[in-house]
């Protein structure tokens, strides 16, 4: 590239992602360094998994959303001992990960933001096209905040805004019976950690109230609550850490005391044209977060819509499902899969995907297969919600109410009632 | 999995006790419907808060 060409090319992708801002913001440098780490975590994790191989793929092992079923067909990665493939990228990923590290340290913000747009684009792609397994919920805080880093003007308004937005959003899908009189942790085995089972709704309600109002502290002109609001915060996400271990404080707290840890004294909520984009971003979010409470019937039983908005400890659940293959041959195989910890996500959905990946995809011999999944939540009964004789001709709808799960309002059957289960 | 009476214990939860609630669980139980009926209310009333807050009234007094 000739030195003009390549100026006018930096120039044009300064001003596409605003770089200006970042070159003059000690804060919004902080978030870039807090980014980078937060990928490095994310990559070293993701490395050695075979999430998204070949051999993955072939083998039925992996799980596709909904909306892109197909997403096997896509995979062109092999792990050891397989391959060396996705060993060679994730070096190359390093590579990037390191040159960034370096950039930083240069203080070259306009390299700083390419490196951590290209880590940006491979952890999107991961997540939400060729893969539904492997995420966690902290992923998204990740993808949301370093989208805004990247892609929107008014880069450091919006991640303060935003970052309140989020876990106003999460307090949503708190409002349920298991949160309200905390059987979440009541019904596991060791409750709550330190706090005793009897004090339970109190510290629940509690997460609720900060979650859905305190946070907006975080932005008051008054020290005080400002104060009070961040010192909650950070010792909610320590305290959170004892039963999610590192990854999620390691991925929040960061960004919240840089966002919030020292008093700014530029407030102002950008209500320009070149705002749209973050306002567009958070509306975006609010319709994500609303899917679960437009599909009818309770998401905490059925999943439906739950996996697009924030679901972090949704519900405390329990399930089994018994599914029947049928080979054409005569012969019958039959298999059980018990889920006995609180943060298994027993969502139907991914029992269908393993069916319907079975009756399409392999090839088997299967005539068909008959499933039941039976499901508990919040210590509550085990209803026997999906029940059927050949699930290989169920299709799974991605935005509306599956019939074929039933719920305790269908009148699904009670099979009996669940022990205390256990937390990993 | 076992059936023990009414219980369905799944593979590693043998000789758990069962999930029920517990004395102030019991106590709330009966305003359940009522508490989440009450952040409902409150988280609306957060989102329009925070729409005037934010939107409406600076954009309101710019014109």
């Amino acid at each position: 590239m000739g030195k003009p060409l390549k100026l006018t090319f930096i120039k044009i992708y300064r001003k596409l992602f605003s770089i200006q801002e970042i070159d003059n913001s000690l804060p919004l440098q902080w978030i870039a360094g807090i980014s980078l780490f937060v990928f490095f975590i994310t990559f070293n994790s993701w490395s050695f998994t075979q999430t998204v191989t070949v051999e993955n793929a072939e083998r039925g092992y992996h799980l596709c959303w909904p909306y892109f079923k197909n997403c096997g067909d896509w995979y062109f990665l092999s792990s050891l001992p397989f391959g060396y493939s996705q060993n060679i990228f994730y070096m190359f990923i390093f590579i990037i990960m390191f040159l960034t590290a370096f950039a930083i340290w240069k203080r070259k913000w306009t390299y700083v933001h390419m490196g951590l747009l290209i880590l940006f684009l491979w952890e999107y792609v991961f997540l939400f096209v060729l893969n539904m397994g492997k995420r966690g919920n902290y992923d998204y805080y990740q993808v949301i905040l370093t989208a805004i880093f990247l892609f929107i003007p008014f880069k450091f308004n919006f991640l303060r805004i935003t970052y309140c937005a989020l876990y106003t959003l999460a307090s949503t899908i708190k409002i349920h019976a298991g949160w309200v009189l905390g059987t979440y942790f009541t019904t596991l085995k060791l409750g709550m950690p330190i706090f005793p089972d009897e004090l339970t709704p109190l510290f629940t309600n509690g997460v609720i109230f900060m979650e859905m109002l305190g946070c907006w502290f975080l932005l008051s002109k008054n020290k005080f609550l400002q104060r009070a609001s961040l010192l909650y915060f950070i010792i909610f996400h320590l305290y959170s850490g004892i039963i999610v271990w590192y990854r999620y404080p390691a991925t929040i707290l960061p960004f919240l005391l840089v966002l919030f840890g020292p008093i700014y004294s530029d407030r102002k909520v950008p209500l320009t044209l070149k705002a749209i984009p973050g306002w567009m971003l958070i509306g975006a979010l609010c319709l994500l977060q609303s899917i679960s409470f437009i599909i009818p019937k309770d998401s905490k039983m059925t999943f439906e819509g739950l996996n697009y908005g924030f679901y972090m400890f949704d519900s405390n659940h329990q399930c089994i499902s018994a599914r029947e293959i049928h080979y054409k041959s005569g012969e019958v195989k039959r298999e059980t899969k018990e889920m006995e910890s609180a943060r298994s996500r027993c969502d139907p959905y991914y029992r269908w995907f393993k069916i319907w990946w079975l009756c399409h995809k392999s090839d088997g011999g299967i005539d068909r297969i008959k499933w039941r999944f039976i499901h508990s939540v919040n210590g509550g009964p085990f209803y026997k919600i999906v029940d059927v004789e050949n699930a290989c001709k169920l299709e799974y709808k991605v935005f509306q109410h599956n019939e074929w799960i039933q719920t305790p309002e269908d009148g699904a059957e009670i099979l009996g009632y669940p022990v205390k289960n256990i937390y990993y | 999995m076992k059936k023990q009476g009414e219980l369905l214990i799944l593979k590693g939860l043998e000789g758990n006790e069962k999930a029920e609630l517990t004395q102030s669980q019991k106590f709330l139980h009966p305003y359940t419907d009522t508490i989440v009926l009450a952040w409902t209310i409150l988280f609306i009333c957060t989102v329009v808060f925070l729409l005037l807050k934010y939107i409406v009234m600076p954009l309101s007094k710019k014109s």
